[in-house]
């Protein structure tokens, strides 16, 4: 509880008014001479149980009456936030989860958790006083914004709805970098987020180091969530996690695989699944039972003359309808692209021949370069890299690296020079003869799991024992074999990376090195599962995540087409889920996966990752009319008036008995 | 003749009262002939019985009307009528000092005794007076002569409260002492414990004495009238007391009407003339109507 008018509470000691005038009352008696003392001594040593409580509860109630009186023109502000007679901090920073989870909100008054954590706050802060230093870090750009006043916060872009994630470990950092740089003083840090489990990325390293930062600053500062962590009974999400383009013969149709998701897993319910391809709207009614539901292969017609478009699938509106709707381009058939990176030519021959068979109409391409050659390599629009020269060093290792982070697969076969260098861990070692009997298969045992040499669709296994190995370059470094040779060496490794592929092939394709370009299925079909994963990321891009940096996306030409009104804002659009356009370039802006997740961190989690910070939970929801910050000075005044029934209730005269005596 | 000015004696009040005579509830054993019944036969008009003739009475005393009638010795036998002894019982304790206008519990019980003594006196009664504070301070023997009767006067004069009450041990001095029937007029605010003054009673009744009690009380005492914080001063020299009245009223009352009602048990288990007296009533009131209620109903003279 504070105060608006806390100097008043300097008055409080008048509340022993009543006290005071009772001693001075007692020290201004007068002396009487009495003859019945054996009466008075008789009635003091009585007076010992019930009337002397009245009379303590009556000089009580007068005190607590003058209590009341003065606590109510004080003005008492109730809030959750606030603790008794807090004082105003230097500083407050707001973080604000704007993520797409957010967007959660009652059905009846329309309020989303986001825009009522906004207007709480704002409500809060204009009771109590603004702020010397009111800093606002939002989830999308995590950079502090220092707010003029707390009346911005309803109106400012950067505290509306977007379709991103967020990343409260970032917010957190950023919180504590601005605290350091700017010697805040005593700091307020009020986090308004619905927890979602994504965003907070609780078992993430970093949350110690921000929890070190924090108690090594002097100054203190006070943590308080207002979490929305309720999760909505009836919510249901939308999304296409596959959308590919055949060729009919009147018409084209575009397959999709739609996944939908809700919230409860008890019963089932009928949906009505629209998808909007160009603006003509079809709809499947959808019977869905458990908490997901994959409606695969599910094709629109579409034009064939026509080159490209747009579309979405949409749910009705439920509780959250920014997750009910999913946006996407459709074009031509991507072309795979890969680029033979080698100043060999018969490698390279070899390399691209697996790469782009010489076959009409193929939406396969590859172009050899040599090493020196990088810098011209269409990063965005390639998938594979096959890379037979000495291992990149420098800044072409950063761009194969940010290449590999985007998605992108690399496949590494030997230079016959000498290469020092290392790549993610892994460098060439020395050629070496592989001496086999006459019997004997040069692979030894291979993954036919998972990986390139896995079987195929219909569970046949791909004929590595036919491949004949002469000569191969020994592997320094760790990694996942996928094959074996005879010699225990490998042959094919994976590199472990969160993102793309990067493989090292340790034989030339050609002859004298071995058969691989000439009698090798396994061959092929593993540069072409290189290949056709790396060109996914080029397939995604038709349903482009917020987040994923795919084209320029800041640049105003850009323009909404359909989405959200909020992508009218172009310093916004960049993370408001819809369908932009330049010139005859289509982008789709979808939320990331992780805002459909409904889990929530749990209360021990929040426990443990503000563990030794000074910190408050609060808990709303969505529902909730409550205010963080009310006046209460009615209750005030109503303590006022009890205590004066009361006081007037034990002043009541009693009632006469018949007269004591009868002269 | 007594001319001195006493204050506890108003002229008026005497001469209003002097046509009402002071009677005896209770036959007296007096020296001479007066106004109040003898347990003895004597030699007024007012017959009593017929007796046998037995040897040795006075053949004077013989109706022959009688022995006429019923051929039988009667001696017809007359009421006694005699004097009695008004021993006054005066409280001079300290709380006896407490009073309002001016008139203390004191004045008003000198003012009933001298008065009640004066009125005996002019019947020709004898008139006694006892002081009861601690220590038996002052005794008067009863006498029926004018000057013994100034002499009361005098010592009620000289009287002061002062100190504990003795009227316990007062009374029962006078039960004692006080051997032939008196009429003991006590007058005090009787403040002791009931059950000792219903022995002190049950005693003077068992000494065959007519007893009037003046239960003297200030309309303070009674009603408590006291609003703002006081330092009662013990009258009797007890330790004072501060007290809020508002916060011990209810106490005092219950206190007082337990006191009240064991002093109405005692006057009722002992018979006693028990008048309750508030000090603020002109005491020639309560004179008048004490003597009209001893006024036998049917008139013998």
């Amino acid at each position: 509880m504070t105060f608006l008018q806390p100097w008043l509470l300097w008055s409080l000691p008048l509340a022993l008014i009543p006290l005071v005038i009772h001693l001075i009352n007692l020290r201004r008696h007068r002396t009487v001479e009495w003859g019945a003392m054996q009466f008075l001594l008789q009635a003091t040593r009585h007076n010992r149980g019930k009337t002397r409580l009245r009379h303590f509860l009556i000089m009580l109630a007068r005190i607590l009456g003058v209590a009341g009186l003065l606590f109510a023109i004080s003005r008492p502000m109730s809030g959750r936030w606030f603790s008794w007679f807090g004082d105003q901090p230097d500083t407050i920073i707001l973080l604000l989860d704007r993520s797409a989870s957010m967007a959660q909100q009652d059905m009846q008054t329309n309020e989303s958790k986001r825009s009522l954590a906004v207007e709480q706050i704002a409500t809060a802060l204009e009771r109590t006083g603004e702020p010397p230093n009111l800093v606002l870090i939002e989830s999308t750009r995590n950079t502090p914004q220092t707010l003029q006043s707390a009346a911005s916060l309803r109106e400012i872009p950067e505290t509306r709805a977007t379709d991103a994630d967020a990343n409260l470990p970032a917010m957190m950092q950023s919180a504590l970098d601005y605290i350091v740089s700017n010697q805040a003083g005593r700091t307020d840090i009020w986090i308004c987020s619905d927890t979602q489990s994504g965003d907070w990325n609780s078992e993430g390293g970093q949350w110690a180091a921000i929890r070190a930062g924090f108690q090594e600053l002097k100054q203190p500062v006070q943590f308080h969530l207002l979490a929305y962590s309720q999760s909505a009974a009836d919510n249901a999400s939308i999304r296409i996690s596959e959308l590919r383009r055949e060729a009919g013969s009147d018409t084209d149709r575009l397959v999709m695989d739609i996944q939908i998701r809700r919230s409860q897993a008890e019963g089932s319910v009928k949906l009505p699944v629209g998808i909007v391809v160009d603006g003509a709207r079809t709809v499947i009614d959808v019977e869905m039972q458990g908490e997901s539901f994959a409606l695969d292969d599910q094709f629109v017609p579409i034009d064939k003359q026509k080159e490209f478009g747009w579309g979405k699938v949409e749910l009705p509106p439920d509780v959250n309808p920014r997750d009910s709707v999913f946006y996407f381009t459709y074009g031509n058939d991507i072309l795979k692209r890969t680029v033979v990176v080698s100043d060999q030519p018969g490698s390279a021959w070899a390399l691209k021949l697996a790469a782009a068979p010489p076959v009409e109409k193929s939406t396969a391409e590859a172009t050899i370069i040599r090493p020196d050659e990088v810098g011209s390599i269409e990063w965005n629009e390639t998938s594979l890299i096959m890379w037979q020269a000495a291992l990149p060093f420098a800044e072409t290792a950063k761009k194969l690296e940010e290449f590999v982070n985007s998605g992108g697969q690399i496949v590494f076969f030997p230079p016959q020079d000498d290469s020092t260098e290392s790549f993610q861990g892994v460098k060439w070692g020395d050629w070496e003869k592989l001496n086999l009997g006459p019997d004997e298969q040069a692979v030894k045992d291979w993954r036919d799991d998972s990986g390139l040499l896995a079987h195929a669709d219909n569970g046949s296994p791909l004929p590595v024992n036919r491949i004949v190995v002469n000569d191969f370059r020994k592997l320094a470094g760790s990694g996942q074999v996928l094959a074996h040779l005879q010699t225990g060496d490998a042959l094919l490794q994976r590199i472990p990376t969160d993102h793309g592929g990067v493989y090292f092939c340790a034989t030339l394709p050609q002859q004298p090195f071995s058969n691989l370009a000439q009698a090798g299925i396994a061959y092929f079909v593993m540069v072409q599962r290189a290949l056709a994963d790396g060109a996914e990321r080029l397939l995604e891009s038709q349903f482009g995540l917020i987040g994923d940096q795919l084209v320029d996306e800041d640049a105003p030409a850009w323009q909404r087409i359909d989405g959200w009104e909020e992508g009218t804002l172009s310093s916004e659009q960049r993370f408001i889920a819809g369908i932009y356009q330049e010139g005859d370039r289509l982008l789709a802006r979808n939320r990331p996966p992780a805002e459909d997740n409904p889990g929530t961190l749990t209360s021990s989690e929040l426990e443990r990752l503000f563990g030794g910070l000074n910190y408050r939970i609060v808990q709303d929801q969505v529902e909730g009319a409550s205010s963080l910050v009310s006046e209460i000075w009615q209750a005030f005044v109503l303590l006022l008036l009890i205590a004066l029934i009361v006081e007037a209730a034990l002043c009541l005269p009693d009632v006469r008995t018949k007269k004591v005596v009868t002269p | 003749m007594d001319t001195q000015h006493r204050e506890f004696l108003d002229p008026a009040v005497l001469t209003r009262l002097s046509s009402l005579p002071l009677y005896a509830r209770k036959m007296m054993m007096g020296n001479v002939s007066g106004r109040h019944r003898s347990p003895h036969r004597g030699s007024s008009i007012e017959f009593a019985e017929y007796r046998k003739y037995v040897q040795g009475d006075d053949p004077r005393r013989l109706d022959w009307r009688a022995y006429g009638r019923s051929d039988r010795f009667y001696v017809k036998e007359f009421e006694a009528d005699t004097n009695l002894r008004l021993i006054g019982v005066l409280d001079t304790s300290g709380s006896m000092k407490y009073g309002a206008n001016g008139v203390s519990k004191l004045d008003y019980g000198k003012r009933l005794i001298a008065s009640l003594g004066y009125l005996a006196s002019q019947q020709g009664d004898a008139v006694g007076l006892t002081c009861a504070a601690q220590g038996l301070g002052v005794q008067v023997p009863a006498k029926r002569n004018a000057a013994h009767l100034r002499n009361v006067f005098n010592t009620l004069a000289d009287i002061k409260p002062k100190g504990e009450t003795g009227l316990v041990e007062a009374l029962h001095k006078v039960a004692e002492q006080v051997r032939q029937r008196a009429l003991i007029v006590i007058a005090s605010d009787l403040f002791v414990p009931p059950n000792e003054l219903l022995d002190c009673f049950q005693h003077l009744r068992f000494r065959k004495h007519d007893v009037v009690v003046f239960h003297l009380l200030e309309a303070a005492e009674l009603e408590f009238t006291f609003d703002r914080p006081t330092r009662f001063l013990d009258l009797e020299g007890g330790p004072s007391l501060l007290v809020e009245p508002s916060v011990i009223r209810r106490e005092y009352e219950a206190a007082l009407k337990e006191y009240i009602e064991g002093i109405d048990a005692a006057v009722r288990d002992s018979a006693v003339d028990y008048h309750r007296i508030r000090i603020e009533e002109p005491y020639g009131d309560v004179l008048a109507r004490f003597l009209v209620s001893r006024t036998p109903r049917r008139s013998r003279r």
